[in-house]
C-alpha cells in the first residue's frame, strides 16, 4: 500500500530523475525562452503558447537530449516554433489588412517613445526586418547578452558565422532603427536621449533602459 | 555583448543611441510572474514553486526510492532544489508524525521512518522552510535521505528518553552500517551525510539542551490536531521490507520528536503488536502484520489521499507565500482562506496560520495578526514559527 500511496509520485523508475532534470530545465530556461520567443517575433498573446509547446517538446524528448545541450535543443525549438507561429499571425494579419483595409501596425507618437511598451514596439519593427537566422543570434547577443561562443554553441554554428550574422543583423537593424527615428523625427531621438534629463522619478520608472546604453 | 563594439558604428551617435535604447526596451518584457509554474502544472511538474515544492515531491521520491534501494539518484536530483540541511532517514516499515518537518525550519536533522511518511515530514520541512524564508527564520539547508536498512534494537524514535550523547553515537553507528549511505552523499551540498548526523553539525545546538526542543514537535504531534495528520504508511509498508526493519529509527536534533510515542532506546522492538496498539496513535502500526518491529505512527484519516492532499496543501501555501512576497498580501490572504477551508486541520496548518500572521501584519492589519498568531499558538503551542512572530511582536513573549 505504500507503493499505492505512492504511486502518483514514481509512476516509474525513471519519474524521479526525470521531473527533477524537467523542473530544472524549466527553472533555468522559462524566462529566457520565453524572451526569446517573444523577441523573435511571436506575439505577446502567443508566447505562452509557444513556450508551453517548446517545454512539452522537451519533456517528450527528455531522454534523447544529449547532456549538457538542454538549452540548445530549448532554442532551437524555439525557432522553429517561433518561425512557424510568425507564419501564421504573417497570415492573419494580411487577412486583418483585407478586413480592416489598414495596417494595425504600430504608429507611435514622439512622445509615446517615452512609454516602454511603444519602444518596445519600435523595437519589435525593426527586429522584423531579420529574418529569423539573423534574428535569433543578433537577440541572443544584443538582448540576452550571451557572447559569440555561447550563441554558437546554443545554434550548433561556427563562431565566425555567429559573428558574421550578428554583425550583418546589427546593420540592418540600425538602418531600420535610423529610418524609424526619422520618421518620427528629430523629436523621437530626442525623446529617448530626453530621459536623461527627466525627472528622477520618471527615470526610476523607465528603469536602466536609457542608462545603460548612455554608458555604453 | 563583449564584443557589441564591433558595430553600431557607421551611423550618427542618435541613431546609434536610439537603436541601443529599442534594444534595451526588452528587458521590461518579461513573462508573467506566474507564468512558469503554471507551466510547471501543466507539465506536470508538481508543486508551485519549482525551487520547493518540486524538492518536496523529489524528496518524498527519495523516500520511495530509498525502499527500492535507489536512493542515490533522486536524492542527487532533490539537491538542486535549494534546500540544504535536512535530513530524513526514511525505514520502511513505520511512520512519523507531519508536525516535526515544521522543526526543520530551524535547520537540523531528521530521522524518520516509512517511505510514505517521509513524503509528509519533507513536505513538512520544505514549506516550513519555505515559511521560514517567509518569515525570516532562516532557510533549510541541506536535505538528503537516509535509508537504514539495518536491524537494530528499537531506538528512541521520540529521543527525548534517550541521553543526546548516546543518540549521536547512534547515529553515526547506524550510518556506518548503513547499506544506502553511500550513495546519498554527493546528493549533500557540500555535506556528507555523517556529518548532518553529528550531533555538532546541527546548527546551535549542544548535545545536553538537545531534549528540551526536542519537546516542540512532540507537542505539537501530540495534539489532537496533528495527530490526524500523520501517516498511516505502516500500514501500508510491503511485509519484505517492513521485516527486514528490526527496530525503530533515532533521530537526532532539534525536531527530533517524530512521533509522540516514545520508546526507550534500550527498549527491544516491541514483539507484541498490542504493546503498540495500547495507544490509539498507534493503531496504524498495531494493524501491520509486520507490526512488531516498528515505530509508532499516528493515524492519518484520510491515507489514500495523503500525497495529493499534501501537495495540495503546499502548492495553496506556496502561492500565499509568493503572492505575499510579491507584495498582494490581500491575494495570499485569500488563497489561505481556501486552504483552511480545502484543509481543515491540514497538515500544514501551523504553517498556514503563521503565513495568514504574517500577511496580515504585512497588510497592516496588526490586530488581525496578532489574533492569527495567538491562534496558532493556541492550536499549536510548539510551533516554531512562534519564535519569529513574537520576534514581529505579534505574539507577546511567555503567552
Amino acid at each position: 500500500m505504500v507503493a499505492e500511496l505512492l504511486a502518483p509520485l514514481h509512476n516509474a523508475d525513471e519519474g524521479v530523475p526525470r521531473t527533477a532534470q524537467l523542473a530544472q530545465l524549466l527553472r533555468d530556461n522559462y524566462a529566457f525562452v520565453w524572451r526569446c520567443v517573444r523577441r523573435f517575433g511571436v506575439a505577446e498573446s502567443d508566447v505562452d503558447d509557444i513556450v508551453q509547446e517548446i517545454f512539452m517538446l522537451v519533456a517528450q524528448r527528455l531522454d534523447r537530449i544529449e547532456a549538457g545541450k538542454e538549452r540548445s535543443f530549448i532554442i532551437g525549438a524555439a525557432i522553429r516554433f517561433s518561425a512557424n507561429r510568425r507564419r501564421a499571425q504573417r497570415r492573419q494579419r494580411e487577412h486583418q489588412v483585407e478586413l480592416d483595409g489598414e495596417a494595425p501596425s504600430s504608429s507611435p507618437s514622439a512622445e509615446d517613445l517615452v512609454d516602454q511598451k511603444r519602444r518596445r514596439a519600435l523595437l519589435d519593427a525593426a527586429l522584423e526586418t531579420l529574418e529569423l537566422d539573423l534574428r535569433a543570434p543578433f537577440v541572443l547577443s544584443e538582448i540576452e547578452g550571451l557572447s559569440r561562443s555561447e550563441i554558437a554553441e546554443l545554434l550548433g554554428l561556427p563562431e565566425g558565422t555567429v559573428a558574421t550574422r550578428v554583425r550583418a543583423a546589427r546593420k540592418r537593424f540600425e538602418a531600420k532603427a535610423q529610418q524609424l527615428s526619422r520618421a518620427r523625427g528629430p523629436a523621437a531621438i530626442e525623446a529617448t536621449g530626453a530621459l536623461e534629463n527627466a525627472p528622477l522619478a520618471f527615470r526610476s520608472e523607465e528603469g536602466v533602459a536609457g542608462a545603460g546604453w548612455a554608458e555604453g | 555583448m563583449d564584443w557589441s563594439d564591433e558595430t553600431f558604428t557607421s551611423v550618427d551617435p542618435r541613431t546609434r543611441d536610439f537603436a541601443r535604447s529599442l534594444l534595451a526596451s526588452a528587458s521590461a518584457d518579461q513573462p508573467a510572474e506566474d507564468g512558469m509554474l503554471r507551466l510547471a502544472a501543466r507539465l506536470g511538474i508538481p508543486g508551485v514553486a519549482l525551487g520547493t515544492a518540486v524538492g518536496v515531491e523529489l524528496m518524498a521520491r527519495g523516500a520511495a526510492a530509498a525502499e527500492s534501494g535507489a536512493l542515490g539518484g533522486s536524492a542527487a536530483a532533490a539537491s538542486g532544489t535549494g534546500v540544504s540541511g535536512v535530513m530524513v532517514s526514511s525505514l520502511p516499515g513505520a511512520s512519523a508524525g507531519v508536525s516535526s518537518g515544521a522543526a526543520l525550519a530551524t535547520g537540523s536533522t531528521v530521522v524518520t521512518t516509512g517511505a510514505a511518511s517521509a513524503f509528509t515530514v519533507i513536505a513538512k520541512a520544505l514549506s516550513a522552510g519555505v515559511l521560514a524564508g517567509a518569515l525570516g527564520i532562516g532557510a533549510i539547508e541541506g536535505v538528503s535521505v537516509v535509508q537504514n536498512r539495518t536491524a537494530r534494537p528499537a531506538a528512541a524514535l521520540d529521543g527525548v528518553e534517550r541521553p543526546t550523547a548516546e543518540l549521536g553515537a547512534g547515529d553515526r553507528d547506524r550510518q556506518g552500517s548503513g547499506a544506502a549511505r553511500a550513495g546519498i552523499s554527493p546528493a549533500l551540498a557540500g555535506r556528507s551525510v555523517t556529518d548532518g548526523l553529528r550531533p555538532e553539525a546541527v546548527r546551535g545546538e549542544t548535545s545536553s539542551d538537545n531534549a528540551a526542543p526536542l519537546l516542540g514537535p512532540i507537542g505539537q504531534a501530540a495534539s489532537p490536531e496533528t495527530a490526524s495528520v500523520g501517516e498511516r504508511a505502516s500500514a501500508s509498508v510491503p511485509t519484505g521490507s517492513a521485516a527486514r526493519v528490526e527496530s525503530g529509527t533515532a533521530l537526532h536534533g532539534r525536531p527530533a520528536a517524530l512521533t509522540r510515542e516514545p520508546s526507550a532506546a534500550s527498549e527491544p522492538p516491541p514483539s507484541d503488536p498490542s504493546n503498540s496498539t495500547a495507544d490509539p496513535l498507534m493503531r496504524g502500526v498495531g494493524e501491520l502484520p509486520s507490526a512488531a518491529p516498528v515505530a509508532p505512527v499516528l493515524v492519518q484519516p484520510h491515507p489514500d489521499q495523503a500525497p495529493t492532499a499534501l501537495r495540495q496543501e503546499l502548492a495553496l501555501l506556496n502561492s500565499a507565500r509568493s503572492l505575499m512576497q510579491q507584495g498582494r498580501g490581500s491575494a495570499g490572504l485569500a488563497i489561505l482562506d481556501d486552504y483552511a477551508n480545502r484543509f481543515p486541520g491540514g497538515a500544514l496548518s501551523a504553517e498556514a496560520l503563521a503565513l495568514r500572521a504574517l500577511g496580515l501584519a504585512q497588510l497592516g492589519r496588526r490586530a488581525d495578526a496578532k489574533l492569527a498568531a495567538e491562534l496558532l499558538v493556541q492550536r499549536f503551542p510548539k510551533s516554531p514559527h512562534r519564535a519569529r512572530l513574537v520576534q514581529l511582536g505579534l505574539i507577546e513573549e511567555g503567552n
